[in-house]
């Protein structure tokens, strides 16, 4: 594994759909893209401005990037943008698409069979860029990286809430695990097992805010902008769950190893992809509704904070439904939606109004 | 929710409802100077209202546009389609009603006006009861969205049909058992009885109006053109819900009739010609001066339109869900954009265009997401594209002086 892993191209990815450990096990290093560009005036000249804003950030990074530490990338068809992208993509930006990989909506039996399918396909269009055979040995071991990874975020984030993590600290791990090699991130997590198993509660840096402060459901597309995580715990109110690609979206069940054949082990990643927690794109409103309550529910949240991105439409489209449920069972919601990773003035404003009207509540 | 004010909201909601209003609006269209195809698609479009609206013989089954009219038809299921009627209600001066009642929802104003259109008409009760809704993930994800929106807040059964972006045999496996899977769905939940033949007889049908859509095609080469763009404007609702009924037939029949003597009696319906182009996405659907300007005053002719397309093979009767299924699979907007530049390449040589327009409805990422692109590859085989940004619902998102001016220079350009 190591032999294949070491120097492996880095191909990055702009879905949580795509099983990592799939690429893994071709010698790749799967790593989920994040917008580094500021504003994304660059992506403007190819994509419209009333287009999702992750989707411009996205493009205008690797446009500004004059070395990108990326060789190759995967599409999926996740949705209007992404489609879109792929198609601006292939013409203007000098990193190789090396698959497209297409993704049911729905999770019944066909579709995962299909998935599976699709699965297969994508490994052979990876293995006539890399050279690399997909081998059940391979592919066996890459889920158990991956698995291990699953189990150490899992009790990093019952450390986050039981609040001997910080929110910024444990979001920076999650990304880091989403972001690195797979095994150099899970020794970086483990470190941080340890380090929490090893101190008291009272020596780990403990969250300043208390059980007693609001706590707050998060919901985005690739995850919360770190401003408006760090506005909201500066107020005294806490982040207790995040539904998005970088939490409570990926897959977080243990995917099983034991398959004796490729086909066994491409339908238990499929599954386990399909059936994580439903995103917008699955069009399984009642299904999406009841999780979100449910989550609220047995976190306790008082509160929820959409942080979508502008012109992104499934989430958008879905967000009168979500708010009128969960404003049923007395929990209010506020929709930012963003242009970017900088906080304006004015979200800062309507986030510390959100807030105060809560506390009064 | 609803306006009690507003007299237009009251009185059609009861001509819709009431079998006599139907008869009065009935009446009132035949007496008015229409085209002959014209008066066909009023019938239809009639008689589709009284299903959905007056009528409980028959299961209604809210659909976005992609999929296959043929199944409803051949299932005995009336179909309504939320994106069409939303048109229909742009043209008789209606969607400011529905764009606002669709604020009033929480819709955020940046998404498509079709859509956003559509709810508000819904809680705004003009449009019929839902028995079950489907949709198709292709093309435009907020169809898809809204319709799951809709029947979730109706309490109905939805059901998605996942329709792969490649157009492959597997593709085609996988689309045609969940339309197994969605007849299977519906006998349940509608109480349908599924007969083969009947659904086989409305492949036959639909292949009937395929022929004669495609003579009308043909016809429209001409020059000069015998019929105006604008008058077109309303060929994506019939392409997508009249194949498989009877309708269809006798829609195209006498639109081919009609195209056909236009060319024989030397009576284009547009008399200054200058410059042919090619009309991509859709046109507005309220009366706007964007076109008659283009039309009557510049003397642009839009020879053909991209959504007047037929884009899918001659069904097979003897396998009509796959038939079905591939005709899903084959829609030239879904995939790659290359799939819908090779087409509009092929379609501007057919038709001899100098020039294609791209209007690009307000909040279609589909279709403007990928514009930069589709521009360049026509400007490859030189073929200029004018990209012009409005929208086809909402008047108030038409800014005319600023169109008017690029249409200008665009033409000047061409001549």
């Amino acid at each position: 594994m190591k032999a294949y892993t070491d120097n492996g191209p880095t191909v990055g990815l702009f879905s949580s759909f795509v099983p990592r450990e799939l690429l893994f096990a071709l010698g790749c290093v799967p790593v989920r893209v994040f917008p580094t560009a500021t504003k994304p005036t660059l992506a403007e000249m190819y994509l419209p401005r009333n287009f999702c804003a992750l989707t411009r950030n996205l493009l205008a990074s690797f446009l500004e990037e004059e070395r990108p530490r990326i060789q190759a990338v995967i599409f999926t068809d996740d949705d209007d943008s992404s489609r879109r992208l792929r198609d601006v993509w292939a013409e203007y930006v000098p990193v190789p698409i090396w698959g497209y990989l297409e993704v049911p909506r729905t999770n019944d039996s066909l579709a995962i069979r299909r998935f599976a399918s699709l699965l297969a396909d994508l490994s052979r269009e990876i293995e006539s860029h890399t050279g690399n055979k997909l081998t059940v040995g391979h592919l066996r071991s890459a889920i158990a990286v991956y698995n291990e990874q699953r189990h150490l975020l899992e009790s990093l984030k019952a450390s986050w809430l039981r609040g001997n993590l910080p929110t910024l600290l444990y979001r920076n791990l999650r990304r880091l695990a989403l972001t690195e090699h797979p095994q150099r991130a899970n020794e970086a997590l483990q470190h941080q097992v340890n380090a929490m198993s090893a101190s008291m509660p009272s020596e780990v840096q403990v969250n300043k805010a208390t059980d007693a402060g609001t706590r707050l459901l998060l919901i985005a597309e690739l995850a919360t902008p770190t401003s408006v995580v760090r506005q909201i715990e500066s107020t005294g109110a806490r982040v207790v769950t995040e539904v998005s690609d970088l939490d409570e979206l990926s897959v977080a069940q243990q995917v099983p190893e034991k398959g004796e054949t490729l086909e066994d082990l491409l339908a238990s990643l499929a599954e386990a992809h399909l059936t994580k927690p439903p995103a917008p794109r699955t069009r399984a409103i009642r299904r999406r509704l009841d999780y979100l309550a449910q989550l609220a529910r047995d976190r306790g949240a008082h509160a929820v904070i959409c942080a979508y991105s502008k012109f992104c439409d499934l989430p958008l489209a879905e967000y009168p439904l979500l708010q009128a449920e969960m404003e049923r069972v007395g929990i209010p919601v506020l929709l930012l939606e963003l242009e970017d990773e900088v906080l304006s003035g004015q979200h800062r404003t309507r986030i510390e109004a959100f807030l105060e009207m809560i506390r009064h509540k | 929710m609803n306006d009690p004010k507003d007299v237009r909201i009251r009185l059609l909601s009861w001509l819709l409802r009431s079998p006599l209003g139907l008869r009065l609006v009935q009446a009132l269209l035949a007496g008015r100077p229409q085209k002959p195809h014209h008066h066909v698609s009023a019938d239809f479009f009639l008689e589709m209202a009284r299903a959905a609206y007056a009528s409980r013989t028959r299961p209604v089954v809210w659909s976005n546009i992609f999929v296959p009219s043929e199944l409803f038809w051949g299932l005995g299921i009336v179909p309504f389609f939320p994106e069409t009627w939303a048109g229909l209600a742009a043209s008789m001066g209606l969607s400011a009603l529905g764009v606002s009642q669709a604020a009033a929802l929480g819709y955020p104003v940046d998404l498509c006006t079709v859509h956003r259109s559509a709810a508000g008409l819904r809680v705004s009760r003009l449009f019929p009861r839902m028995d079950a809704v489907v949709a198709t993930s292709h093309t435009c994800d907020l169809a898809s969205q809204m319709l799951s929106n809709f029947a979730h807040a109706e309490g109905k059964p939805f059901f998605l049909l996942d329709v792969p972006q490649r157009e492959n045999k597997e593709a085609v496996d996988y689309s045609t058992a969940q339309l197994q899977r969605l007849i299977e769905h519906w006998c349940e939940t509608l109480g349908i009885v599924f007969d083969l033949d009947r659904l086989r007889h409305a492949l036959h049908l639909s292949n009937k109006a395929r022929t004669l859509a495609l003579e009308v095609a043909m016809l429209r080469e001409a020059q000069p053109a015998p019929l105006r763009g604008s008058g077109m404007r309303d060929q994506l609702g019939m392409l997508t819900a009249m194949f498989g009924h009877p309708s269809g037939i006798r829609y195209y029949q006498t639109l081919r009739d009609y195209t056909r003597q236009r060319i024989t009696s030397s009576q284009p319906e547009q008399t200054l010609q200058r410059v042919r182009l090619y009309w991509m996405h859709l046109m507005p659907y309220f009366e706007s001066e964007l076109l008659s300007h283009l039309e009557d005053d510049l003397g642009g002719v839009v020879a053909w339109e991209e959504v007047s397309t037929i884009w899918w093979d001659e069904l097979d009767e003897r396998d009509p869900l796959r038939s079905l299924a591939r005709k899903m699979v084959s829609l030239f907007f879904n995939g790659p954009i290359q799939r819908r530049a090779e087409m509009a390449l092929r379609l501007i040589q057919r038709y001899h265009c100098q020039g294609a327009i791209h209007f690009s409805h307000w909040g279609c990422r589909q279709s403007a997401g990928a514009l930069h692109v589709l521009r360049a590859r026509l400007r490859q085989e030189g073929v200029p594209l004018l990209i012009l940004d409005g929208d086809c619902i909402d008047p108030s998102n038409l800014q005319l002086g600023p169109l008017h001016t690029r249409l200008e220079a665009f033409i000047e350009m061409l001549l």
